[in-house]
């Protein structure tokens, strides 16, 4: 499918962007604060204090260092080391430990932003209020995953039926929601849509394997999911290589060779993990050390054989280079983005990825049973999918997918196609092994949602041609697909009209909307942001001095509650119901106890007030009688 | 002949049913003026020790409006609780909830169940009332008693470490005490008494020293919250006992990872007999037991 015109292709996909950006910006006001964003928020505003810290401390340290110059005693290496020695403290490791310790189980680059962008929107400016300048990053890249499905889908669709594709992905009500988070999860979303984009443009056009190198150090320095995007990517590379380097030998040759570097390097870190222990080859990981010598040799090999492949054949060259420059670009910009590694890379890496292999497991209902530890079952996330999803969209993506399959089968499927399956699945096929954790609905599988959705707009516009073809009911075909795309999209946008800002707790048609779904046996909600819902009542009818426990909110929600204005700031909070002469109560099946727990600390059963939606109880506020 | 769109007539129609759902979905959820009509019957009509239960079970909205006289029953799996403390049984159903199966509800609940009057509507809630068959009247129950119990940590050769009385609980020292509580065993609300073992091979016993006759002696009991899903092999057994004037009629085993409500009924108990209840396990940690016992029938 050819494109008509660029300019109209790019009005569209700005068009696409901003249109997310600004309803994610005018409907963030009601979004609560999830247990995880508070904890965000705070690191985020300490990196942003660092940043201003360590900024307005440079022109201190020029001076010094020209003065240091000046003086004519040191030359060279010696001024240098004088100069690092007289670093200003947000430069040191211990500046750096004061500003990054707090939540160093997560990379930085969303914190970064988050931080820089309200001391710039809610500090400098003043024009947001605290919770919407922290989380503007945030609807900066949950509105880009908009024009990547676009553009990525228009080789094999039309306008129409992309721009459904764009906009179905955030007309999904939980991802509408966690849209709006300064979280994680839908921003990783965004860089792995990035990072295939770029993979895919760098097959035919100059200079976008380097961004692909960039968008991958991006995505490192958003969350761990990213790790799992080259080995999605390595065979697409080989393959590609292979098919263009089928008339040059040369070529060949040097792409061989190339993946001979990365092969062995790989055999040489297995061989010191199996003579050494994992633990000390973790230990011993130091700047000379044979640890990164393989590192460089790898990436300095991998750069020499490249630039040799690019002066040979530029098609092989441009299957491979985007691979090299992940390879290369991205333990870099992991490195540099996140100050906390600076000092000592190896062993606060090793700290982070430990901590995400061996993360604990938390509670979760699943239709009738509380999940507590592994094996989960096989099931879980592809049922838990279907239910959240809305049906008008989840149908199209199944049937997108069987579509692809099919060609596949029978070897029609492009290149652009077979990405889009497999990063589709990847994320569902890692998240169902019955070992990791399945905790926090849906959003762990994110990255393959964008994916999903331009499924679903080939088979809309598929499915909507062959209704034209078989009754011409509208003029047009591409107005039988856009009808047929608003048709689908009608109920998800009434879901969300209904549910939001409660989209941890939605669920779809076919779990039978909320009720269904409580009747089902399913997770009630996660995360504590429900807690808004009962936040005026509150308000209104506590009085002065009287003690309130925010069931499953920590102290930083309570804090920016009333940061933003949400929450008074006269009551006393405290940490459990017997303390308590109100507690708000948020139901969660694993937390039964903790209501009981409240009837039996306030001697009633008799709830005040309560959040329920569509009849389903999501928070209870009870009274000392 | 022009094929059938088979992929795009599904999609069209998934689309419309889905459509139709959300359109429909808040013509099924009962007003305010619903619940408060509800309100008024029950505020009129209910007796002390009526229980209302829920249809579907997790609908506790209901709570906000009943009286707190009765005891509003909703947990997954309620629909088959025998409810036998309680003569009357009003049910709040709300059968045109997605998912929500009268069929299978009634056919749970309506043995032994007769309907006192008809079936009243209000908006989408339903509100009826019924003799509840399989009630027993009680004799006497530990919980209700606790007062007048005595309570004492009994070691291995028989000696016994009296609790005291402070009008609320029995304290035992160590922090542990028996009272009764409102605790989760395995989604069940209940009101039971905390009995937590002591440790070793003591004993944690509470004695009704002199009950009045009952045809059947019912010990309920299980693990706290999620304490029943401990199974490393720290965690020990725990054990629940029953005497009745010294000989031993009742007992149910706790192994690790066991879960739930667990219920033995044994005879008759004679007018004035001393009736003993004992929980004990080697490490009490997380052993955290709530026991419930009563004297049923009309006895001799």
């Amino acid at each position: 499918m050819t494109v008509a015109d660029p300019k109209l292709e790019k009005r569209t996909a700005w068009a696409l962007f901003t249109g997310g950006f600004f309803t994610l910006l005018f409907t963030e006001k009601p979004a609560g604060f999830v247990r995880d964003e508070s904890v965000y928020f705070a690191a985020a505003e300490s990196h942003g204090r660092w940043f201003k810290a360590a900024f307005s401390s440079l022109p201190d340290w020029f001076r010094q260092a020209m003065t240091l110059l000046g003086d004519g005693s040191q030359t060279g290496f010696t001024w240098l080391a004088r100069v690092w020695d007289a670093r200003p403290l947000p430069w040191t490791d211990a500046g750096i430990v004061q500003a990054f310790d707090f939540n160093h189980e997560h990379p930085a680059l969303m914190k970064n932003l988050f931080g820089l962008s309200y001391l710039f929107f809610h500090e400098g400016l003043g024009i947001l209020r605290p919770a919407a300048a922290l989380r503007l990053p945030a609807f900066v890249a949950a509105a880009a995953i908009l024009p990547l499905i676009y553009v990525m889908m228009r080789p094999l669709a039309g306008r129409v039926a992309a721009i459904f594709a764009a906009v179905s992905f955030l007309l999904v009500p939980r991802q509408f929601f966690e849209a709006h988070l300064a979280c994680f999860d839908v921003p990783v979303a965004a860089m792995w849509l990035l990072v295939v984009f770029c993979f895919w443009q760098a097959f035919e056009k100059p200079r976008w394997w380097i961004w692909t190198g960039l968008a991958f150090g991006a995505a490192l320095g958003t969350k761990h999911n990213a790790f799992f995007i080259p080995v999605l990517l390595v065979p697409f590379s080989l393959l590609r290589g292979w098919q263009q380097s089928k008339d040059s030998p040369q070529a060949r040759t040097l792409l061989l060779q190339i993946n001979g570097v990365y092969v062995a390097g790989v055999v040489a870190y297995g061989v010191m993990v199996l003579a050494m222990g994992g633990q000390r080859v973790l230990g011993t990981f130091q700047l000379l050390s044979p640890h990164l010598v393989i590192f460089v040799a790898a990436s300095v090999g991998a750069a020499l054989l490249l630039g040799r492949l690019f002066t040979v054949h530029v098609g092989t060259f441009r299957a491979v280079a985007p691979l090299v420059a992940m390879a290369v670009l991205g333990p870099v910009i992991f490195y540099l983005h996140w100050p906390y590694l600076w000092h000592h890379p190896v062993d606060r890496a090793a700290w982070y990825f430990a901590f995400h292999l061996t993360h604990n497991h938390y509670t979760w209902f699943y239709l009738g049973e509380l999940l507590r530890e592994p094996p989960f079952p096989l099931d879980y996330v592809v049922v838990v999918t279907a239910l959240t999803v809305p049906a008008a969209f989840f149908v199209p993506m199944v049937l997108g997918l069987s579509g692809v399959g099919f060609r596949a089968w029978k070897r029609e499927a492009t290149m652009l196609e077979g990405l889009i399956v497999v990063n589709a699945l990847a994320s569902i096929a890692i998240i169902s092994q019955p070992d990791v954790p399945h905790f926090g609905g849906v959003k762990h599988w994110f990255p393959s949602m964008p994916f999903l959705a331009m499924l679903a707009g080939i088979s809309v516009e598929r499915g909507a041609a062959a209704l034209h073809a078989w009754r011409p009911w509208l003029k047009t075909r591409e107005r039988t697909i856009a009808a047929v795309a608003i048709l689908c999209c009608l109920s998800a946008f009434i879901a969300n009209w209904r549910v939001y800002p409660y989209g941890t707790s939605f669920y779809s048609e076919p779990a039978g909307g909320l009720p269904g779904a409580a009747s089902l046996g399913m997770q009630r909600q996660f995360w504590a942001n429900n807690v808004t819902g009962v936040l005026d009542w509150i308000n209104q009818n506590a009085k002065a001095g009287e003690r309130v426990y925010l069931h499953e909110c920590h102290g930083g929600q309570i804090r920016d509650y009333q940061k933003n204005n949400m929450l008074r700031t006269d009551l006393g909070f405290v940490g459990d119901p017997f303390s308590a002469d109100i507690v708000a109560y948020q139901y969660h099946q694993e937390f039964r106890e903790h209501e009981f727990n409240t009837w039996q600390a306030l001697g009633t059963t008799k709830p005040v007030t309560g959040l329920y939606v569509d009849e389903t109880p999501q928070v209870v506020v009870y009274r000392r009688r | 002949m022009k094929k059938l769109p088979i992929e795009g007539g599904l999609i069209v129609l998934v689309a419309l049913l889905c459509l139709a759902f959300q359109l429909r979905m808040p013509l099924l959820i009962p007003s305010e003026a619903d619940w408060l009509e509800v309100q008024k019957v029950l505020e009129a009509e209910a007796q002390p020790g009526d229980a209302v239960l829920l249809f579907p079970w997790w609908t506790e909205r209901a709570r906000l409006y009943a009286p707190e006289r009765v005891t509003v029953v909703g947990y997954q799996g309620s629909d088959s609780d025998s409810l036998e403390l309680h003569p009357r049984v009003w049910v709040i159903a709300q059968p045109d909830l997605p998912r929500a199966s009268w069929s299978s509800f009634w056919s749970v609940f309506s043995p032994q169940r007769t309907a006192i009057g008809a079936e009243r509507s209000f908006g989408r809630l339903r509100l009826g009332l019924y003799q509840n068959g399989r009630a027993r009247p009680v004799r006497f129950s530990f919980t209700e008693s606790i007062a007048s119990a005595q309570v004492y940590v009994e070691g291995p050769d028989g000696s016994r470490l009296p609790c005291s009385w402070d009008g609320r609980a029995h304290r035992c020292g160590g922090g542990n005490y028996v009272a009764p509580e409102w605790h989760e065993i395995r989604f069940q609300p209940r009101r039971c008494l905390r009995m937590f073992p002591p440790g070793g091979q003591a004993k944690l016993v509470v004695e009704l020293p002199s009950v009045p006759a009952a045809d059947t002696l019912t010990v309920l009991g299980g693990f706290i919250w999620d304490r029943g899903y401990f199974r490393e092999e720290k965690f020990s057994d725990t054990h629940l006992t029953v005497q009745v004037n010294g000989t031993q009629v009742g007992a149910i085993e706790y192994p690790r990872g066991k879960f739930g409500l667990h219920r033995s009924d044994t005879g008759a108990v004679p007018q004035g007999a001393s009736v003993r209840i004992a929980t004990q396990a080697q490490n009490p940690e997380l052993r955290e037991l709530c026991v419930e016992a009563y004297g049923f029938g009309g006895g001799q």
